[in-house]
């Protein structure tokens, strides 16, 4: 009995060790990897068995369609697929894929020739072999090598490795694989992710799919890229990338998981040290709870949240973060630039006669030159200017560019709060036959209805003064109309977009209904919203979620119309709700996508259902 | 003037942008294969999007044009045919509250009508012979090319967000012969002497139909 207790709780525990990647999945990946993903085959074979999955049709295509092409091999193909151990391969635990950059190389070379590999535990090395021998057969001896406690095959830019434990297939440039090989495969411990405990808590969260980021290698690489990618500006604002950051620990990750009724990823990001202060002081920011006045209970299908802080932000750029601020603005001028040199360099090909069809290759060629040469000299010319032309446009509208950071608090909740309809006259034609019995064309008039969603979006206004400004400008300019209840309308036909300012509230919305008898009245819905919704939107730094189901059901016939109606028909059979969130607590920064399903039944399982119904109906294959 | 041609062209390929219109064309024959054609462009289907367009400078990097220069470009249009050999009374007519404009011609021969339309064209090479009028003893034709659709073919699928397939485009031929026989869907009137084909800018998209073709009793 004691012997039996024991042989289980080991079984047991075997189990358990093997859910997430092993040590020795692990032990095959260098340190200082940045970006890793295990796949967690029983984490995800506990909720879905491979006799479900094997009992859809376009599965059994696919492995049918491999069988022919194997040809020989398809009885090897046969028995991996039904018990892929008989070859040595435990599927059971996790595999690994990684990327590695070697940062000693210049960025070409490192961002060109990244290490990528996957790691896979193996029951026994030498039942893998035998796969091999069986596969390759006479070509086993010629091409494996044997060395000092493992085999490896290279194939050019792909090779694969394998000991009596571990199998890794690496891909990369020919020139570095056998040496990445032997780096991976003779790696210590205090040379592979298992010596720091971080990325290796990260990559072995519970989960279907888990990618483990390790954020201080990440950034060394991003650091190399954009310097290079920012060129000048990053030299003029003397912008150092990890000066700015400092991830001297931790890791982030993201789990992805196929749940029962919902396909969800979570992640846990590492806010870095020098950051920290910003963000935790942005972390407590909350949208308005003055906006739930205009929000009714039930009657929100979708909104949108983000809760910043302007002013926190602008002290931010003014101190720690002015250097980013700089090559930013750099930057943002550079592109703005070369957009406006582009459009001219167009206009001026077109006048020397590029696209003319009489225009030979070597004409072209020379307008190619011309216009280069001009554009070199329009792009400085432009650069030199733009800060002028920046403050000259925000004069234009009563603004600098140190009021205008002041006239949002930073706030933003968008909410879609139903449909309305929009009557649409029209002149079309009837073809009737006239008198003499012959066809002629009658100009009649028609209208139909169409159904748009409703939305109310508010901001928190800081200088309503400055916004004052800018709206007297906007109806100076007649982008704007003002009425006498206080709205300012934009003019687009039958939409009804307007504005109003209440309190230092400002709201943006198309429901007429809303804005003349709630929001300009300053009366509040007669029950505010509660519930699941009120949580997404106002406890979040940001939120998003849309109410599949609701929405759907309120359009109506018009969701089933229209270029979108196959997709809009899909998603309502199919899914629920979509919900976003991202909350910064502690060190953290939390963030959650969850995409609701119909059926509480497994959510891999209703892709699956969706897939192979799909597969069905377009190609007809039964077997 | 050439300018004034370029801009309703561009006119043209700014109402494509929105998709939803109507294109109609009504061809009168005569017994020797003369006769009288319209054209008509409806974009009253997309009038709010239109005027929200015109109000603009460009949309996505095609200058939008001013009621003035469209009407420039008209006028020229009726310039230009009313110096080719074989057309008369050119004329046009723009409704510029609901998006509608109407050309007109009489012409002396199928050969003329075909002339003129490539002169309109002349800029544009690539739209050469895109529509082929044909008249004889028997019957009478009207084809749309089929290679030069093919050479329109990679703005179609950027449209298609825009709604184009949607679109519609009508053919009403009248004729002084009695009309036997007409190809694909088009209806033959009960008196014989006309017929109304309608068929939308998909199936032109995917080559169906291309030729109106009808034969005289």
């Amino acid at each position: 009995m004691k012997k039996v207790v024991l042989f289980l709780v080991c079984f047991a525990l075997s189990l358990s060790v093997f859910a997430q990647p092993a040590d020795r999945t692990l032990s095959k990946i260098p340190l200082n990897t940045p970006i890793m993903v295990s796949f967690n085959f029983s984490h995800f074979l506990s909720k879905v068995s491979t006799e479900q999955i094997k009992s859809y049709e376009m599965v059994q295509y696919g492995f049918s369609a491999m069988k022919k092409s194997a040809g020989k091999d398809s009885t090897i193909l046969n028995k991996l697929y039904s018990k892929p151990k008989a070859y040595g391969l435990e599927v059971l635990p996790s595999a690994v894929l990684f990327v590695s950059y070697d940062t000693t190389l210049s960025t070409r070379k490192m961002i060109s020739s990244p290490l990528v590999g996957l790691s896979v535990p193996l029951s026994s090395g030498k039942k893998f072999e035998k796969l091999l021998i069986q596969t390759m057969k006479e070509k086993y001896l010629d091409f494996v090598e044997k060395r000092d406690g493992y085999k490896v095959y290279v194939n050019r830019d792909f090779g694969i490795a394998w000991d009596k434990k571990n199998l890794v297939l690496i891909g990369g440039s020919k020139k570095t694989i056998d040496r990445d090989i032997t780096k991976v495969m003779t790696l210590p411990a205090s040379g592979s992710v298992l010596s720091n405990l971080d990325v290796k808590k990260a990559i072995t969260h519970k989960g279907d799919i888990c990618s483990g980021i390790d954020v201080k290698p990440l950034m060394e690489i991003f650091q190399k890229v954009m310097k290079e990618e920012m060129g000048k500006s990053t030299e003029k604002s003397s912008f150092n990338f990890l000066d700015f950051y400092d991830y001297s620990g931790g890791a982030s990750f993201g789990v992805f998981d196929f749940a029962n009724g919902a396909i969800e990823l979570k992640s846990e990001s590492v806010i870095d040290a020098k950051q920290k202060e910003f963000i935790t002081k942005m972390a407590k920011e909350t949208v308005n709870n003055k906006f739930l006045n205009y929000l009714p209970d039930g009657g929100v299908y979708g909104g949108l949240s983000v809760a910043s802080n302007v002013s926190i932000m602008k002290e931010y750029f003014d101190t720690e973060g002015k250097g980013v601020y700089d090559s930013i603005m750099v930057y943002a001028k550079k592109e703005g630039v070369k957009k406006l040199v582009k459009k001219d360099s167009a206009i001026l090909a077109l006048k020397e006669g590029y696209w003319d069809d009489s225009t030979t290759w070597d004409q072209r060629k020379a307008i190619d030159e011309k216009v280069e040469k001009k554009s070199e000299e329009l792009f400085e010319e432009n650069l030199a200017k733009m800060d002028e032309k920046v403050d000259s446009t925000l004069a234009e509208y009563g603004l600098t560019l140190d009021n205008a950071w002041g006239i949002f608090k930073g706030d933003l909740l968008v909410a879609m709060t139903g449909t309305k309809e929009i009557i649409d006259t029209f002149k079309t034609y009837d073809y009737i036959e006239n008198e003499e019995g012959e066809y002629e064309y009658l100009e009649v008039e028609k209208t139909k209805l169409q159904k748009i969603p409703a939305f109310r979006s508010f901001m928190t206004l800081t200088n309503k003064t400055v916004f004052q400004t800018v709206l007297d400008s906007l109806v100076s300019k007649k982008k704007l109309v003002k009425s006498d209840d206080g709205q300012y309308k934009l003019d687009v036909p039958q939409l009804n977009l307007s504005l109003a300012v209440k309190g230092n509230v400002l709201c943006f919305s198309n429901d007429v209904e809303f804005m003349e008898n709630y929001f300009l009245k300053g009366r509040k819905v007669e029950a505010a919203l509660t519930g699941e919704a009120k949580d997404l939107l106002f406890n979040y730094n940001s939120s998003m979620f849309i109410d599949i189901a609701s929405i759907t059901d309120l359009l109506g016939e018009d969701a089933k119309k229209g270029p979108m109606a196959m997709f809009t028909e899909m998603a309502n059979n199919n899914f629920s709700k979509i919900i976003m969130t991202s909350k910064v607590t502690g060190e953290k920064s939390y963030g959650v996508f969850k995409l609701g399903m119909k059926s509480e039944r497994n959510s891999f399982l209703q892709l699956m259902d969706l897939a192979n119904e799909t597969f069905l109906k377009f190609s007809g294959k039964r077997f | 003037m050439q300018k004034s041609l370029i801009l309703i062209l561009i006119c043209l390929s700014t109402f494509f942008l929105t998709g939803c219109f109507e294109l109609l064309e009504v061809v009168n024959l005569n017994e020797t294969g003369g006769g009288s054609a319209k054209i008509v462009l409806n974009m009253s289907r997309s009038k709010a999007i239109v005027k929200e367009y015109m109000q603009r400078d460009s949309v996505q990097g095609v200058k939008v044009p001013t009621p003035k220069s469209i009407i420039d470009g008209l006028e020229y249009a009726k310039v230009l045919l009313q110096k080719e050999d074989g057309i008369h009374n050119a004329d046009y007519s723009l409704d510029l509250e609901n998006y509608i404009a109407t050309f007109t011609a009489d012409f002396d021969s199928v050969q003329a009508l075909n002339s003129a339309y490539n002169v309109l064209l002349q800029k544009k090479p690539v739209l050469k012979d895109l529509f082929v009028y044909e008249f004889e003893e028997g019957g009478f034709s009207r084809t749309i090319n089929e290679t030069v659709l093919g050479k329109l073919a990679p703005y179609y699928t950027m449209l298609t967000l825009y709604g184009i397939q949607d679109a519609k485009f009508t053919t009403i031929v009248r004729s002084e012969k009695v009309v036997e026989e007409a190809s694909g869907n088009s209806r033959i009137s009960t008196s014989g002497k006309s017929l109304v084909e309608v068929k939308n800018i998909k199936q032109l998209i995917d080559k169906q139909s291309t030729q109106l073709k009808l034969i005289f009793r």
